[in-house]
């Protein structure tokens, strides 16, 4: 009987996120971090300690080459220097620290006063030293490969106040209660960046009072409650008006995207009060009513987080990193978490796709897809190692927001497919993008 | 089977281990089982309708169309393993299809050849459900039609029904009789399925129903029906114009035989239809425009086998017309 309801029901869209509680509670230090040291913005550090050395909340652990750093989020003793697999299912080098205690670092130890107003040298130092690596500077892994290329000016920042997916809501909930700390920042931005325009966004539901704060700050964009109008990429083309490509960074088209939290680090550091050990996600799921946001020291666990919470790590048994819609799903409950902004939480059992079903045509991904790639064509050409018609479509254009797999009656694996496409067309044997390459 | 193989899947994990698999992680889908279910379902008006008005003769057609069907859909998965199993229910929508179009007293051997060139020809030896370039149940009518005419004659099957009206087909008898044949038909005895048609497809109240359910549930987007009704409208009204000694008026058109059952249930086959908005409103006007045509010029009656054939022929070419893709110009 359920059955046959079900055949008359539409299921919503998205998840949406209906209830969650606007408080963001502190996560205690676990008794143990692990620090992966891609840690922020993709750089590779090196370490700076030794196994045996204690080490203090806020002290440097890790710099890169060009001297961006990664501080230790809690007080205590070097374990030792390993790897360890991230949320993002890579390999990475690690610093593990044991919690023996330990006074964190006072700010006074970590920088000596606050940074003079318009001396953009200094205040880079400043950043780089407090483990928030400035956007607009170089990453990092460009010079690791040898190449420094020409970067043009920053000529655009777009701060997100809304995170793409639906269920995460720190990015938000941030900027609605630390509006006055936000504000700061976007003058801050401003006075580094004089030239570039600044852009933030917003949620349609705080349209009445965002505009009046921050508008001559900024240029507020608001964006909807769906995920489909709230993909990254689709709001910097918005806003920009031109299309930065997939595939190529937007460091390379002069333009940041900065989340609202990393503003606050930023604001933080230059005055001189911490240096950003600390990061916020959403907990939400598929039985949890409402969702919750936490505070996190970088590089504790996801098991540690949900039993500070009192929520059973065993109940559930997918634990996805992210949000529902591109998130990753981990293999392991002690999986250490960086710059991660949600955890959801599935508790049934949820087919991953079905191997077998085959397209019937039937059109509901092509008429999901945010940027009108013909994903029915092209999912049953690259299925069937046809990529030279694929090409055509311009799978290329694919964000791999999951849009298509998700309202699939088939459960076909789209964007595995659509990815595999592009990441052939790219580094594949046969096809290249690139013509006349083809041998 | 090599390559069944490789799609088995493995068994299912212990109790206490995460679930790695890929996102999305939030899926509408449940399998293809539930859209064709849906397809029944609003088969289901229609079908009470038919049962209300022949009674076991109508549970005969459907209950053998449904076994024979499922039945050839079971051996052939069993001796030619695809990827279309019979648990997806494509099999008993499409044998409802068939059966709608069926006279009422169809042999049970020529609903067995049907079954088996709607099952086998029309969808297995292309590859199963999503890879047919026709709707097989129609293409299975048509082999029928062709092959024999006199069986398939819905006149000769209600001879025996009572009804208040004129028990020959409208379309036949606006062929034999000319205009005045419309005198016979009242629009709401047309309406009401009180007319000489197949087991169910002239049922066009109760086809409607089924149509408006599918439509709630955007299973079938209403640019395709719509851009039918209209082509067909204004195609017979164009002839109705040139020339209203031999024509009907549009609605009689419109109302009579399988016209809303091809544009609602048969033209709208997913595997056959286009997806996009455009294509699929100019493939609704070509097919209505087809139908016209085929039942003003040739000799057979109905014709909306033809039309939905022809009509299947040019979806994928109308499949290409499509709106650019943003972000195309990265390549």
């Amino acid at each position: 009987m359920q059955g046959l309801l079900k055949l008359f029901k539409r299921k919503p869209m998205l998840p949406a996120l209906t209830n969650y509680d606007p408080v963001i509670r502190q996560v205690a230090d676990p008794e143990r971090v692990v620090i992966p040291l891609d840690y922020p913005g993709r750089v590779r550090y090196l370490p700076t300690v030794q196994a045996g050395d204690v080490v203090r909340k806020g002290q440097i652990i890790g710099k890169s080459r060009i001297g961006n750093c990664v501080c230790a989020s809690i007080s205590g003793t070097v374990k030792e220097i390993t790897t360890a697999w991230t949320a993002q299912s890579y390999h990475s080098p690690a610093i593990v620290i044991e919690n023996t205690g330990g006074e964190p670092m006072a700010p006074e130890e970590l920088f000596d006063a606050p940074v003079v107003p318009g001396d953009l040298k200094s205040a880079m130092q400043r950043l780089r030293a407090a483990g928030v690596a400035p956007p607009w500077s170089l990453s990092g892994r460009e010079y690791e490969e040898g190449e420094i290329p020409d970067l043009p000016p920053i000529e655009a920042v777009i701060i997100t106040g809304v995170r793409q997916e639906t269920t995460i809501v720190t990015s938000q909930l941030l900027l609605e209660q630390q509006a006055d700390k936000v504000a700061d920042g976007l003058k801050r931005i401003a006075s580094f960046l004089p030239e570039a325009r600044i852009c933030l966004t917003a949620t349609e539901h705080q349209r009445s009072w965002a505009e009046s704060r921050f508008a001559d700050l900024a240029d507020v964009v608001f964006l909807p409650d769906n995920y489909t109008g709230r993909i990254e990429r689709e709001v910097v083309t918005k806003f920009l008006g031109h299309r930065i490509p997939n595939r190529e960074s937007y460091r390379y088209h002069g333009i940041a995207v900065l989340d609202v939290e990393y503003v606050l680090a930023m604001v933080d550091a230059l005055d001189g009060i911490s240096a950003f050990t600390q990061k916020c996600l959403t907990i939400s799921g598929t039985d949890i009513d409402t969702a919750i946001t936490v505070r996190f020291p970088v590089g504790c666990s996801i098991k540690h987080i949900l039993d500070s919470l009192g929520l059973d790590a065993s109940n559930y048994n997918r634990h996805v990193v992210g949000g529902p819609m591109m998130g990753f799903a981990q293999y392991s409950d002690i999986t250490p978490l960086t710059y991660n902004n949600g955890i959801y939480l599935i508790a049934e059992e949820v087919a991953p796709f079905d191997t077998i079903a085959p397209c019937i045509n039937c059109g509901r991904c092509a008429r999901a897809c945010p940027v009108n790639i013909q994903v029915h064509l092209v999912n049953r050409m690259i299925e069937f190692g046809q990529l030279e018609a694929a090409r055509k479509l311009h799978p290329d254009a694919c964000h791999e927001c999951g849009l298509c797999a998700s309202v699939c009656p088939a459960e076909r694996p789209i964007v595995q497919l659509l990815h595999f496409c592009n990441h052939e067309m790219v580094h594949g044997e046969r096809y290249n993008w690139i013509t006349g390459d083809n041998q | 089977m090599k390559e069944i193989k490789m799609f088995q899947q493995v068994s299912a994990p212990e109790k206490n281990m995460l679930d790695v698999a890929v996102g999305p992680h939030y899926r509408l889908g449940t399998g293809l089982a539930e859209i064709y279910q849906r397809w029944v379902i609003a088969l289901v008006p229609a079908m009470a309708a038919s049962l209300y008005f022949f009674g076991p003769a109508a549970l005969r057609v459907f209950g053998l169309c449904i076994f024979f069907s499922v039945a050839i859909d079971a051996l052939a998965e069993k001796f030619a393993p695809s990827r279309d199993l019979t648990s997806n229910w494509s099999s008993v929508s499409l044998a409802l299809l068939l059966a709608f179009m069926l006279p009422l007293n169809a042999p049970w051997w020529m609903i067995l050849v049907g079954c088996f060139f709607m099952v086998v020809v029309g969808k297995k030896f292309f590859g199963g459900v999503g890879a047919y370039p026709a709707q097989p149940a129609v293409l299975a009518v048509a082999i029928l039609q062709l092959s024999w005419p006199s069986r398939m004659d819905n006149t000769g099957a209600l001879k025996d029904m009572d009804w208040s009206v004129t028990m020959v087909e409208p379309l036949r008898l606006l062929k034999s009789m000319g205009v005045s044949a419309e005198s016979h038909y009242q629009w709401l005895d047309l309406l009401l399925g009180r007319q000489v048609s197949g087991t169910a497809d002239g049922m066009v109240l109760f086809i409607l129903i089924g149509g408006i359910f599918l439509l709630a549930l955007r299973e079938i987007q209403w640019q395709l029906p719509v851009g039918f009704i209209l082509g067909l409208l204004a195609t017979a009204s164009l002839l109705y114009l040139s020339d209203p000694t031999t024509f009907a008026s549009p609605i009689f058109y419109l109302l009579s035989g399988g016209t809303l059952f091809m544009g609602l249930f048969l033209l709208t086959d997913h595997t056959t239809s286009p997806v996009n908005k455009l294509p699929l409103f100019l493939y609704g006007i070509l097919a209505g425009v087809l139908l016209m045509l085929i039942r003003g010029y040739s000799k057979h009656v109905d014709g909306i086998v033809f039309a939905v054939l022809l009509a299947n022929l040019c979806f994928p070419l109308l499949d290409m017309i499509k709106s650019k893709v943003k972000g195309e110009q990265d390549v």
